[in-house]
């Protein structure tokens, strides 16, 4: 596939894949903020007739529902895919995914709590409970690893991962059996993903941290790719290996802990965008982590756009289509090998 | 003198037999349940247990409250059922409680309640009666059915009467009347809204007004905001356990265009009296009514003077 490129540089390859990537989620983004009902009349808007009810109604319909959840999903992807990446990279297991050290057991946890203890009914509650969730849940991973200092570091992420993982899911499981019906029903569907509650709060709050975190990541990807070598090799390159992993793992984790505490745990888009891209592309992380960065966003924008289409009126979880999607994906794989 | 004790043995005998016929020991009453099943009492229960706030008001409602020895920690109206000993949450009440209480009838609702629990009640000798009401005729048979079995025929006829007046005048007061679309909402943040099938959209069709959402099969669908945009109800109720006063009005905001908005047809409504399938379900579909078409209170209506208006 590299060889289709007219370009020879790897310089040269990531930027004709970036700006392919960009347009091609541009196109999407578009495709589905028009993609809906035939409530949205275009020509209205155009026209921004104000005192029209039809305008009123398509520019409400666009800009207050389903451009906001575009760009939370184009968001969202991003930042699972490229912190999918760096998990991947670091703890040299293509099958990691961002949610391996537990952040979305934390987060679901603090969203949990947030809806069935303090039952406040302001959206953002929710949003900073999860993230507070997710913070804790990485800074006990974090604690636990430096118990174990003699010992492989990839080995003692995971299982430390696995502990805060499995601890939190049972806490969780144990609020939900003490809630009502009705709670567990909104819990049902945070935990499956949900892009409807999406507003331009969660958006501002969430964007940042993405963004900036990318660029952070980017800027080390030549570390990054230093550091899927053997530890020795790495330290002999001259890569101060401790501090590289735990900036890079660190900034993965806000990303996704932002990610998960605005639109709920989705799965698979940390694990599919990354992998695929890596299939494609190879292991460079200087293109895969534009490439898989783009990619996430527009496999999110497709699935919640799927989500919200294909059974109408009613809405699906976003996290349902993205599992389907995930599991021929991982069909695929086994029987290509 | 040997044959005249005899003679007096059979007559006391036969006393006695006849007064523990009289008693109710004798054959077992049945009836069929909501979900299809027979439940027998050889004797009238003394001892009942409610798995459902709507049955324990039905109990209170036939005048045999003080037979109740056992009710879910939802179960708050009226206040005297506070004075019954709790058995647990609502869909899991504790089984050690229940059989200490030792009841010879427990009442429950086909949703809330797992039917192995139930399954395993009646498996220790305890009639179970499920019920399943989701519209008003079908409390109408449930109140005359549990009346039935608890012995208290005459309450459970006065009451079905009360409330067969009372719907015989809102269908009277609803003759000429169209029909105004409605969005009952149930959740929010996400949207979800009572679809067809659900007992709340059958009150919306009894108090005269039309559900915007149709044909889904889904009794609690999670609702795409453009559907009600594109229906535009003319009236949207929402529940009091979802938002407070201004809160429901605030949620549409962002959709301030949307009729209900504009004429200010938001009502909050009281979730306990509206979602539970009992007596009091006619007084919910009064204050439906009155929301629905504001017409004035007439007579018939006044009947439910404790009922509160919540208006934004």
């Amino acid at each position: 596939m590299m060889r289709f490129l007219p370009a020879t540089t790897t310089y040269g390859k990531t930027i004709l894949l970036t700006l392919f990537l960009s347009l091609l989620l541009v196109f999407t983004a578009v495709c589905s903020l028009f993609w809906g009902t035939t409530q949205v009349d275009f020509l209205a808007i155009l026209n921004w007739d104000r005192s029209d009810p039809e305008t009123v109604r398509s520019i409400s319909i666009l800009f207050s529902y389903r451009l906001p959840r575009v760009l939370l999903a184009a968001i969202a992807g991003a930042g699972l895919a490229c912190s999918g990446v760096v998990f991947q990279g670091v703890l040299r297991n293509p099958l990691a995914d961002p949610y391996i050290i537990g952040i979305a057991a934390g987060g679901a946890l603090g969203a949990v709590i947030s809806i069935s203890v303090l039952k406040v009914n302001w959206i953002l509650a929710t949003t900073f409970a999860s993230f507070v969730g997710s913070l804790i849940a990485v800074m006990t991973v974090y604690g636990l690893t430096f118990l174990r200092k003699n010992t492989s570091y990839m080995n003692t992420v995971i299982l430390a991962g696995i502990i805060v993982g499995a601890l939190m899911n049972a806490l969780m499981l144990l609020m939900m059996s003490m809630t009502n019906s009705s709670e567990i029903q909104r819990i049902l569907f945070w935990i499956m993903g949900d892009f409807s509650l999406a507003n331009y709060q969660k958006i501002f709050l969430s964007a940042p941290i993405v963004l900036v975190g990318f660029i952070y990541i980017y800027l080390n990807a030549s570390r990054l790719n230093i550091l899927v070598l053997q530890e020795e090799s790495a330290l002999g390159l001259g890569v101060n290996v401790k501090k590289v992993r735990f900036l890079l793992i660190t900034t993965a984790s806000l990303i996704t802990g932002a990610v998960v505490s605005v639109s709920g745990t989705i799965g698979f888009v940390g694990l599919v965008a990354p992998h695929s891209m890596r299939l494609l592309l190879g292991p460079d992380h200087r293109m895969l982590l534009p490439v898989s960065f783009l990619s996430g966003s527009i496999f999110l924008v497709v699935s919640d756009t799927l989500a919200r289409m294909v059974s109408y009126p009613v809405e699906l979880p976003v996290g349902v289509i993205t599992a389907l999607s995930g599991a021929p994906f991982f069909l695929y794989l086994l029987l290509k090998k | 003198m040997k044959t005249k004790l005899c003679l007096i043995a059979l007559a006391i005998t036969l006393a006695l037999s006849v007064s523990a016929s009289l008693a109710g020991e004798c054959e077992p009453s049945c009836v069929i349940d909501s979900i299809g099943e027979k439940v027998c009492v050889s004797r009238i229960p003394q001892r009942v247990v409610s798995l459902a706030p709507s049955l324990t008001e039905l109990m209170f409602d036939l005048n045999a409250g003080s037979r109740l020895v056992g009710r879910t920690s939802r179960c708050n109206f009226p206040k005297k059922a506070k004075a019954v000993s709790d058995m647990g949450p609502y869909m899991a009440p504790d089984f050690e409680k229940l059989l200490t209480a030792k009841p010879d009838l427990v009442l429950a609702t086909k949703n809330g309640m797992r039917l192995e629990l139930i399954d395993r009640i009646k498996g220790l000798g305890i009639p179970v009666y499920v019920d399943n009401s989701s519209s008003i005729d079908e409390i109408q048979k449930l109140i005359s059915k549990v009346g039935f079995l608890i012995g208290q025929n005459q309450n459970a006829r006065a009451l079905i009467t009360d409330i067969q007046t009372r719907r015989d005048s809102l269908g009277q007061a609803l003759a000429n009347l169209g029909r105004p679309s409605v969005l009952f909402v149930v959740g929010i943040n996400p949207l979800i809204v009572a679809g067809s099938g659900s007992f709340l959209s059958s009150l919306i069709s009894e108090a005269g007004g039309k559900n915007v959402v149709n044909d889904l099969g889904i009794p609690f669908p999670k609702l795409s905001i453009e559907e009600v945009i594109k229906q535009d109800p003319d009236v949207i109720f929402m529940l009091d356990k979802e938002c407070h006063g201004i809160e429901c009005v605030d949620y549409w905001k962002n959709y301030a265009f949307l009729q209900a908005f504009r004429s200010s047809r938001i009502y909050e409504l009281d979730s306990d009296l509206v979602s539970r399938p009992g007596a009091r379900t006619i007084e919910a579909l009064e204050i439906l009514t009155i929301h629905l078409h504001s017409i004035k209170v007439t007579p018939a209506l006044s009947a439910t003077n404790n009922t509160v208006f919540k208006e934004n």
